[in-house]
């Protein structure tokens, strides 16, 4: 009976020892370690005859993570001098079925996407883009920084799909931090509830086509939209 | 202990238990026999009911191979199975060492046979024939599959971290969201922008990789209207597991709608849905 | 007779005459020796390479090389070369001090030549091996609780995924291999040790510092690309990759020295009389499997060396973009990868077979059959590797003639359960505990089996391949079937290696809690295989949530009897009853020796005279070991 007693304390101490371990493995990524940037309202706005609330989001990418936003903020805490990164933090937070107006403030110099499909904007409304205003359908397929690509995770609204270019930095290749940025402004109907995962669809990385280093380590180009 | 005793110690324990002449139960086989066909008949039974339970609605003749294939290999494989799970639940139960706790000291020897050649031809013949079927039934189906059919049309399957795109060539139509015609044999060309992808659409029941610089061929037949998923079925890194998209089979007037809708011209759509009619 | 008996004593010393610094040697300096040497690669390469294009991955490939070569050194791995080459080759006395004499529980942590201090130091790598695997797996089923878990971020998950694959494909290669192998083998064909007494303390040691780097992955950024590790993506992965491959090409060593040294021991050391017509079964399985390793291992060392120079000088072999492909990454990584599963299974078969002659009291049913189709498998191996690139668009013409090569392979393994079975018939079967873990081999080996043909078939495989189906598969007869073989064997030879009897009731419990974890665990999946679950996905639809939360619990369940067993051995090893020579009144050689057995295993040269199978011969003799002449292992030789 005693041999029994150990036995179980064995499993229990096993037990405690793979909680323990699998305490050090779980991240906090998706709680955000560098905030939630959360969408301001802004009132109601009324698409194709139906009306919805209006929120704003904005977004910054920065050519560099190491050092500040133009307001001060630190870019990536830690952060790779040389990698990208979306600026602040890689968690955003929209409310479900409302009209979301992103103004994006790109700073980082580009090239060709792999897949010209994303050089134009998708699932936005009325497929269309403001780039410093102006209204366009796609940005030249050469002249792409990086991309805002967003979709539900599995089973989460398997229709939803977003995907905006940005275009390089009016600096070209000696793109700077807070500096030369373009003003990318679009809309879209955000969907269900639950999480939404982005990335950035232009190959900013190294190695095989482009999505090595930066591309493949989470929280520079990915991270979360949490539609509530 | 020395060295002697320990010596003798061996020589006491290695000493075999005199050969037991073991009744042989001569009904043994023929229950043997009797569990194996009931065996059998719950194998067949839950290859019959089960895989409806399971499989996703099939959307293809392809999907409906697969699942016909694992009916009738089950089938096939079920026999095999009853046979050794009799043998060895009869034997465990017939010839196990009777008496509680009385386990310490080992039962008297079995029968000495060494095997039985006319048992392992049979068996080895069996497994043979068996063999061949499987092969022959997966070359005839192969064969079916890989048959070109007249009404097929083209779809360019591109697959990149972590997104597929799908276009319908001569269109200049791009989607993400894959809408394809009812009653046609679809080749996908399946190709890669970076790293290895598995072009999966699930309820089609055909999968290939998408390499980089390749282009892959494969085909699959819609034979129903409705929703089905496309996943990568290949590792391909951080957001392998959210690659996933939806399918759509639409009739073909819906599909040559649709296609004018994302801006293909009527001349491109005609000959396009017409190709190979 | 005088002159050999005192080695039997535990408390033998050696003159204590002076041995040179290499009597120093232990575990602890190499850890010493390792760290420090990877410290000045360490140093020495980002001084020289950062900066460049690959610098990262040079970096960590020069860190890791001298960290495995350094603890080697300091582990006393190329003593016997430098002493050889400054002409001062060891003595007798220095022969005697490297097999561990006189060093009592110490010569464990060293450079044992003693191929029995080898088999134990297997073991216990083994059961850490398989704890560090069985822990990432309960990391995977936790994430896999709820269909978007947030337990673990993508990039966790899989880094997770791919060293749990690896660590257990490690493992298992070893886990029958490294122990038994290496204790067993040698005293049952008679043999005083391997024939190359250091390359096996080499094989081991060599295994030990491909530890640390795999484990170090997991601080590099993660190993993305699953075991398998398919290129370009591992082109593309992080430096963590590089940290994998080093592994990798060093396991291979260990593996080709050990699989070297099982086949020359097996060919020249057999003891007089032992013919190969008179091998136990268990010694045909290792040296199919050593050989076969030998030909599938470096294949492997092939796919990751290319990998290395593909990301730390750019060669390209698997970039697209410069000409290569991944598809030879992938026919490199499955001439190993098929093979290998064989070289992981037909050890545990060979246990088993063991097994089952000695507690159904019955000669193994068709021996040379069985020999047979054990080569035949082995040989059919080597064949089918591209039924694991059936979906990959690699060659489709040769879809059939893989078909058929894969499928002939059911007929020696149908050749495999005739022998178990038969064996088993009209046996008298002896419920001890090896028993039971061949009974739940042959239960579960049948179904990874028969889930195996549907993967052999394209058309089935079009749905199954990359999908949750296949893991299921794998893990019955991995899991289902090797482990489960070797947990058997350890329990049937624990009392040779040990000394002490495993606690039956302790081991029983565990048993059953195993058996019925692994049913729940992968009947689960294959479930989730059936709704169409792909394989190695962080997040899931809630579509398959029941499933995976039932396949959950199962491992759960399956980890809390996999811990109960090792309490079983670890109280047994320090508590338990103490063995007697024979307490399985078994006939083959290996228990026809004392216990614990001696240096040299064997007091006198044991002469064989019949096969090891004697059971309800009435011919069959007892064996005296000091018998002069001649010692028979069992019946006077009817067969």
């Amino acid at each position: 009976m005693k041999k029994f007693v150990w036995a179980v304390v064995t499993v229990l101490v096993g037990a405690v020892l793979i909680a323990a371990i699998g305490l050090g493995f779980h991240d906090q990524q998706y709680s955000s370690p560098y905030g939630t940037e959360v969408a301001k309202s802004v009132g109601m706005i009324t698409v194709n005859g139906k009306q919805y609330q209006h929120v704003v989001l904005n977004l910054v990418t920065e050519p560099s993570a190491q050092g500040t936003t133009s307001n001060g903020q630190i870019i990536h805490p830690g952060g790779n001098p040389s990698w990208p990164a979306y600026a602040v933090t890689n968690e955003y937070q929209i409310p479900a079925n409302a009209v979301v107006t992103v103004k994006w403030s790109q700073y980082d110099s580009g090239g060709v996407v792999n897949n010209p499909y994303f050089a134009k904007p998708r699932g936005t409304i009325g497929g269309i883009e403001r780039v410093n205003g102006k209204p366009v359908t796609g940005v030249a397929a050469d002249n792409i920084a990086h991309t805002f690509t967003l979709r539900g995770e599995p089973g989460v609204d398997p229709r939803f799909f977003l995907s905006v270019p940005g275009p390089i930095s009016k600096l070209g290749d000696n793109a700077e931090n807070n500096k030369g940025g373009q003003l990318v402004q679009f809309s879209f109907i955000s969907g269900k509830p639950g999480l939404y995962v982005w990335n950035c669809e232009f190959p900013c990385g190294l190695s095989v086509g482009g999505f090595g280093a930066v591309m493949s380590s989470y929280g520079y180009m990915s991270g979360h939209m949490h539609v509530v | 202990m020395s060295y002697e005793e320990k010596r003798d110690e061996i020589a006491e324990e290695v000493k075999p238990i005199v050969a037991h002449t073991m009744p042989f139960h001569k009904k043994a086989p023929a229950k043997v026999v009797y569990i194996t066909i009931v065996f059998t008949i719950i194998g067949v039974l839950l290859a019959l009911f089960l895989p409806t339970h399971m499989f996703p609605f099939s959307m293809s003749p392809e999907m409906h191979d697969a699942v016909l294939t694992f009916v009738v290999f089950t089938i096939a494989a079920a026999p095999v199975a009853a046979l050794v799970y009799a043998i060895a639940a009869y034997s465990l139960i017939a010839w196990r060492k009777k008496g509680a706790n009385n386990n310490e000291e080992p039962p008297e020897d079995g029968a000495p046979s060494h095997g039985s050649g006319l048992i392992t031809s049979l068996w080895i013949g069996t497994s043979v024939v068996l063999v061949l079927f499987l092969l022959v039934w997966g070359m005839a189906e192969l064969s079916a599959e890989t048959a070109q059919q007249s009404n097929a049309i083209q779809v360019n399957v591109t697959g990149q971290q972590w997104m597929w795109t799908f276009s319908y060539p001569g269109t200049g139509v791009t989607t993400h969201n894959l809408i394809l015609p009812e009653g046609r044999q679809i080749d996908f060309n399946v190709t890669s922008m970076d790293v290895t992808h598995g072009f999966w659409p699930v309820e089609m029941g055909v999968q290939i990789d998408a390499n980089p610089n390749v282009i892959d061929h494969i085909a699959a037949t819609t034979n129903r209207l409705g929703s089905f998923d496309v996943r990568c079925s290949q590792i391909c890194g951080l957001y392998h597991a959210y690659m996933q998209t939806k399918g759509t089979v639409v009739t073909n007037a819906q599909f040559a709608t649709w296609l004018a809708s994302q801006g293909a011209s009527s001349s491109s759509i005609q000959s396009y849905a017409l190709s190979g009619k | 007779m005088s002159t050999i008996a005192p080695m039997l004593l535990e408390d033998t010393k050696l003159e204590p005459k002076a041995g040179g610094f290499y009597r120093h040697q232990n575990f602890l300096t190499g850890l010493i020796v390792g760290i420090l040497s990877g410290f000045i690669g360490w140093v020495v390469s980002l001084a020289l390479l950062q900066g460049s294009n690959f610098g990262s991955d040079m970096v960590v490939t020069v860190t890791l090389t001298c960290w495995v070569i350094g603890f080697n050194a300091g582990m006393g791995t190329f003593n016997a070369i430098f002493r050889w080459i400054l002409g001062h080759d060891q003595n007798h006395e220095d022969e005697l001090y490297a097999a561990g004499v006189g060093q009592g529980w110490k010569r464990y942590w060293k450079y044992c030549t003693d191929h029995k201090v080898v088999g134990t130091q297997y073991l216990v790598l083994v059961m850490v091996l398989f704890g560090v695997g069985g822990t990432l797996a309960m990391m995977i089923r936790t994430q896999l609780l709820s269909p978007n878990s947030r337990f673990m971020s993508p990039e966790t998950y899989n880094a997770i995924v791919s060293i749990h694959g690896m660590i257990m494909i490690i493992a298992t290669i070893i886990m029958v291999s490294g122990p038994f192998a290496n204790f067993i083998m040698p005293i049952m064909i008679g043999a005083k040790d391997m024939a190359f007494p250091r390359l096996n303390a080499m094989s081991f040691w060599v295994v030990v510092s491909a530890v640390p780097p795999i484990l170090g992955s997991f601080f590099l950024g993660g190993v993305p690309a699953g075991w398998t590790t398919y290129a370009p993506l591992s082109v593309q992965a992080p430096p963590a990759m590089d940290a994998f491959a080093i592994t990798i090409c060093t396991f291979v060593i260990s593996v080709t020295v050990a699989g070297i040294n099982t086949l020359v021991t097996v060919l020249t050391m057999r003891a007089k009389g032992m013919t190969m017509g008179r091998l136990p079964i268990f010694v045909w399985g290792s040296i199919i499997a050593g050989g076969l390793g030998l030909y599938a291992m470096p294949a492997f060392l092939m796919a990751q060396s290319a990998l290395i120079t593909d990301r730390v000088v750019g060669t390209g072999f698997y970039v697209a973009e410069q000409g290569g492909t991944g598809w030879l990454y992938e026919n490199t990584f499955w001439i190993m990868g098929h093979p290998e599963v064989y070289v992981i299974l037909i050890p545990p078969v060979g246990a088993l077979i063991e097994i089952a002659s000695t507690f159904a009291r019955k000669p193994v049913f068709g021996y040379k059959v069985m020999v047979a189709g054990i080569s035949g498998i082995a040989t059919l191996s080597i064949m089918v590797w591209a039924h694991h690139m059936f979906t990959t668009g690699w060659a489709p013409t040769l879809a059939d003639p893989f078909m058929l090569t894969t499928e002939l392979i059911s007929i020696p393994t149908g050749i495999i359960f005739l022998c178990m079975v038969g064996t088993i018939w009209r046996g008298s079967i002896w419920t001890r505990l090896p028993m039971y873990f061949l009974y739940l081999f042959i239960f579960n080996f049948i179904i990874g089996g028969i889930t195996g043909i549907y993967l052999s078939d394209v058309p089935a495989d079009q749905y199954f391949h990359g999908n949750m189906f296949v893991t299921a598969h794998f893990h019955y007869t991995l899991l289902g079937g090797g482990l489960v073989g070797a947990m058997g064997a350890v329990c049937y030879w624990f009392p040779k290696v040990t000394s002490r009897m495993l606690n039956e009731r302790i081991g029983k419990t565990a048993f059953w809690v195993v058996a019925i974890g692994i049913q729940i665990t992968y009947m689960a999946q294959f479930y989730e295989g059936f709704q169409g679950m792909a394989r190695r996905v962080a997040n899931y639809n809630a579509l398959f949530v029941d499933a995976n939360r039932v396949s959950s619990a199962g491992a759960y369940i399956l980890m809390a009897g996999m811990l109960i067993f090792m309490y079983a051995i670890i109280h047994s090893w320090r508590h338990g009853k103490k063995a007697s020579a024979n307490p399985w009144h078994a006939k083959s050689l290996e228990w026809m020796t004392l216990t614990p057995v001696p240096l040299e295993n064997f007091l006198v040269d044991p002469v064989v005279t019949g096969h090891p199978y004697g059971y309800g011969e009435p011919d069959s003799k007892p064996v005296a070991p000091e018998m002069p002449v001649p010692v028979s292992a069992n019946s006077g030789g009817s067969h």
